[in-house]
């Protein structure tokens, strides 16, 4: 049985871990409530924007814009990684990559060729670790992003995809389903898929509309928006699936510190007891012998 | 009958309320809008967007964005707005001086002029907007 001195150190390093994880996990709290206000105001900018194109496309022909796009085969395609910049955060990094192993895996069967854009400091560790290319790094605000990465990886997707370098655009990132469920997914950006509109919608394309300049110029200068607002809502809903994930793992780890705590007083008791009955056997058995 | 407004950026929504009228920078110029328009839409230009309602009038620096408009609802969507007490002059100032530098070395045929002609526009019109608005709040 280890000594009443060493059990008493480590419960003293384990409560102080208990601190720290309690602390992360509120910190991560407070992150997340923020987040999700701002998850919740960009959705009604992202919402307006698809519904206007859904109304633009179903007036007039809208195969001619380039990034409307829609290629028979797949040769090259651009994959947004979202991970985050520090670990700490349970699966949410492993399950991340372990898509990312098997998008590759595919893509060898496929024979089409991959090009990444990261952010988060994770993802781009892994991808340097297998000598994989990385067009575009933007690690460092994983657990806040800001619109100036937007323009960046929009300026890229858009560009690059309107000349036909590339024929897909995916991400793989953490959909935030609720605080304890973060699922990690696979999601078209590009060709841009059927837009979910809901039906009560649709009736009103008969109706009038002015358009100015005309529709052909609103809606290529519609579709970029929408591209920049998808990818800022993709960035937000990693990024409160991150704080999200860490507020559970850290939480996890709090309750473990408790009970290795509880445990531990436990065996510091009965070795405590057992000193001091020790202790009492040496005076009795002394006093016997001195009578 | 009233105009409700929405203006909606991609970090928030900027203002949700009824107003009596609306004047926007339209693609071919200004352009008012009160209550009973006919449907609408179109793209925005660099410039300052009013509202009265009340009789109190208020002034927003627009940068680029478009505008959907019905009988009822006028929804703006653009990537910045600021209104007028909100307008940071020292800043729009740096930006102009910035972009005027800038723009002195490049032709009108380089892909980076209709960028930086942008840029010198809004800084112009946020220190306009500020000259005629902000400084008496």
């Amino acid at each position: 049985m280890p000594t009443l001195a060493v059990i008493r150190k480590r419960i003293k390093t384990v409560t102080s871990t208990a601190k720290i994880t309690k602390a992360m996990k509120m910190i991560a709290a407070v992150k997340l409530r923020k987040l999700q206000q701002q998850a919740i105001n960009a959705r009604s900018y992202s919402r307006k924007i698809e519904e206007m194109v859904h109304e633009i496309t179903l007036r007039t022909d809208t195969s001619m814009h380039a990034l409307m796009r829609r290629p028979e085969t797949t040769r090259k395609s651009l994959i947004i990684l979202a991970t985050s910049d520090r670990g700490l955060c349970g699966g949410f990094n492993s399950n991340t990559l372990r898509m990312v192993s098997q998008e590759i895996l595919e893509s060898k069967k496929e024979n089409r060729e991959l090009d990444f854009i990261t952010t988060g400091r994770k993802g781009r560790d892994f991808l340097r670790r297998y000598n994989i290319s990385n067009r575009l790094d933007l690690s460092g605000s994983s657990g806040n992003p800001d619109y100036s990465s937007v323009m960046d990886i929009a300026g890229i997707v858009i560009k690059e995809f309107s000349e036909g370098s590339y024929d897909e655009v995916k991400f793989i990132y953490n959909k935030f389903v609720s605080i304890l469920s973060q699922k990690t997914t696979r999601e078209y950006l590009l060709p841009i898929q059927k837009l979910e509109i809901s039906e009560d919608k649709e009736e009103s394309a008969d109706v009038k509309v002015i358009y100015e300049p005309s529709l052909q110029e609103i809606l290529s200068s519609l579709l970029p928006r929408m591209i920049e607002s998808r990818i800022y809502h993709i960035l937000l809903e990693s990024a409160a699936s991150e704080h999200a994930a860490r507020m559970t793992a850290m939480d996890s780890a709090n309750n473990n510190a408790k009970d290795m705590i509880d445990n531990l007083t436990l065996v510091m008791n009965r070795a405590r007891q057992s000193a001091i009955t020790k202790e009492l056997m040496d005076i009795v058995n002394g006093a016997e012998a001195m009578r | 009958m009233t105009l409700k407004l929405t203006i909606i950026t991609p970090e928030k929504i900027i203002i949700d309320k009824d107003v009596d009228e609306v004047i926007a920078p339209g693609w071919h110029g200004e352009f008012g809008v009160l209550p009973g328009h006919a449907r609408f839409i179109t793209l925005l230009n660099i410039g300052e967007l009013i509202f009265r309602s009340g009789g109190q009038e208020e002034h927003l620096a627009l940068n680029w964005g478009f505008a959907e408009i019905n009988q009822t609802r006028m929804t703006v969507l653009v990537q910045t707005a600021e209104f007028d007490h909100e307008i940071d002059a020292k800043r729009a100032l740096a930006a102009k001086q910035r972009a005027e530098e800038a723009i002195k070395g490049i032709s009108t045929m380089d892909a980076q002029y209709e960028a930086l002609e942008a840029a010198l526009k809004r800084a112009l019109l946020r220190i306009e907007i500020y000259q005629k608005y902000g400084k008496q709040k």
